[in-house]
């Protein structure tokens, strides 16, 4: 296993994290700095999580990507509605697919509409509750109450 | 992004050239007004002499942000002016700015409105209630209004304003968000029938309108105004913006007591929705904003990612119920 240089990123972002909340929100009296400073931590904390876990979306795109092609393959109609669809990356071309098909099955009660409903739509409700959680430190710190920092 | 340091001697040359003062204007420390994300609020205290005597005035500074929630000045000015000669109480804009050289983005400046933005009284609250219902009786045909796009039928609006929102979305997105895309359809296939055509403030509830006492002095934040459903304006009331006040089927009630206009439940349950993707989408604009550096503080990072997403989960939750409704 690969040795970290240390100071480590985490280490540094928990110690700026508790210099802000310790040393710098104590002697702030403006409410908008107070704010600002207390979304900073969130976004330190976010900024750990990240380093702790994937920074990239790869993952969620090959999920979408797998059940797009099971759609595709027990319902060839829904080829017509992906016609077009397409973007710069493969994760934006991707997600075009899925917001296409989930916005095909609005109001559609066909068997490829309730597959998409069924297989399609809880993958992505799941990834964007995941996104959600992992964004959740700023959300958190976003009214002006960060919670204490853990090391 | 504004750096009010570096800001402060530019507004008070700025006020010279526009103040008729005998030797200038002096601008105290910019104090940074603490409510909203959309434009950087300052309250200016100016000071000058003018025929000998001494002034001292405050103003309100409203500095526009890298096109937060995808609107603009002109828009914002030109509403409020609008609404001003209609009657409508309105904050005075005495000069608008769109020369980057002053301060590096357009901006206007307010008389400033005495009172305050906090939690209001009943009595103001009331007030407040009652004229934002006196806005929707408007008889906007016969006004002045300054909106690029009219709708033509009810249908219309809501199809204007879900793809006004899916614009400000894209513009800010890095990638698709598909409960979005899902929910411009939903919106559109699922509006109610007894839609109407009035003039909707779009951004209405505590925070966004000045009281004083039992009364309210000016109502604030115009940039999201439209011709639209009044619903929009009540849901964004009670369901979104008002929740500090008291909880949304008690803001129900207290619309039909204080205005008798009544909603249902269907009719609320889908003006709930169509705020959250219209919250979701212009808060994705913050994204956007954050990322290319025009505006680095940390509370764009978390408008337009954990804000964004927590109205996308509202929407979808409620979207989801409703295809289980029909499966049933």
């Amino acid at each position: 296993m690969p040795e970290a240089k240390r100071p480590t990123v985490d280490e540094v972002l928990a110690g700026a994290v508790h210099t802000i909340e310790n040393q710098l929100l104590p002697n702030l009296e403006d409410t908008w700095a107070r704010a600002a400073a207390s979304q900073l931590m969130g976004t330190l904390e976010y900024a750990r999580g990240l380093i702790a876990g994937d920074e990239h979306v790869d993952a969620r795109v090959d999920a979408v990507e797998a059940v797009i092609a099971d759609l595709l393959r027990d319902h060839p109609g829904l080829e017509a509605v992906l016609e077009g669809s397409g973007g710069e990356t493969r994760g934006f071309t991707v997600l075009d697919q899925a917001s296409r098909l989930l916005s095909h099955a609005v109001a559609n009660d066909s068997a490829e509409a309730e597959a998409i409903r069924e297989q399609l739509r809880p993958l992505i409700v799941q990834q964007a509750t995941d996104t959600l959680n992992e964004t959740m430190p700023m959300l958190t710190a976003f009214g002006g109450r960060p919670r204490r920092v853990e090391r | 992004m504004l750096n009010v340091e570096v800001a402060r001697p530019q507004i008070a040359a700025y006020l010279s050239a526009k103040l008729s003062s005998d030797d200038g204007v002096e601008v105290g420390p910019l104090e940074r007004i603490t409510i909203g994300h959309s434009r950087g609020m300052f309250r200016v205290n100016a000071s000058y002499r003018q025929g000998g005597e001494a002034v001292a005035r405050s103003f309100a500074l409203r500095v526009e942000q890298a096109g937060m929630f995808g609107t603009n000045t002109l828009d914002e000015v030109r509403t409020m002016r609008s609404m001003r000669a209609a009657g409508f109480p309105v904050a005075n804009i005495r000069f608008v700015e769109f020369d980057p050289a002053v301060i590096g983005t357009p901006f206007f400046v307010m008389d400033w409105v005495e009172g305050s933005s906090g939690p209001p009284n009943d009595a103001a609250l009331r007030d407040y209630v009652t004229k934002l219902h006196e806005l929707h009786q408007i008889d906007w045909r016969k006004k002045e209004v300054p909106f690029a796009r009219i709708p033509s039928v009810p249908i219309d609006a809501v199809h204007q304003q879900v793809d006004r929102w899916m614009d400000v979305h894209r513009w800010g997105r890095v990638l698709p968000e598909p409960l979005l895309e899902e929910a411009a359809t939903w919106l559109k296939r699922n509006a109610p029938e007894d839609l109407h055509l009035t003039l909707v403030h779009g951004d209405p509830g505590p925070l966004n309108f000045i009281h004083k006492g039992d009364d309210v002095q000016a109502f604030t934040d115009w940039e999201f105004s439209h011709i639209g459903d009044p619903n929009e304006d009540w849901l964004f009331l009670g369901g979104m913006r008002g929740r500090g006040v008291m909880e949304p089927p008690q803001w129900r009630e207290y619309i039909a007591d204080v205005t008798g206009h009544v909603i249902t439940k269907e009719t609320w349950a889908y003006w709930d929705v169509f705020n959250q993707f219209k919250g979701a989408c212009a808060n994705t604009s913050a994204l956007r904003i954050f990322i290319t550096g025009a505006n680095p503080a940390p509370n764009m990072a978390a408008i337009g990612t954990a804000l964004k997403l927590s109205m996308v989960q509202h929407l979808s939750t409620i979207i989801g119920m409703s295809y289980a409704r029909e499966g049933e």
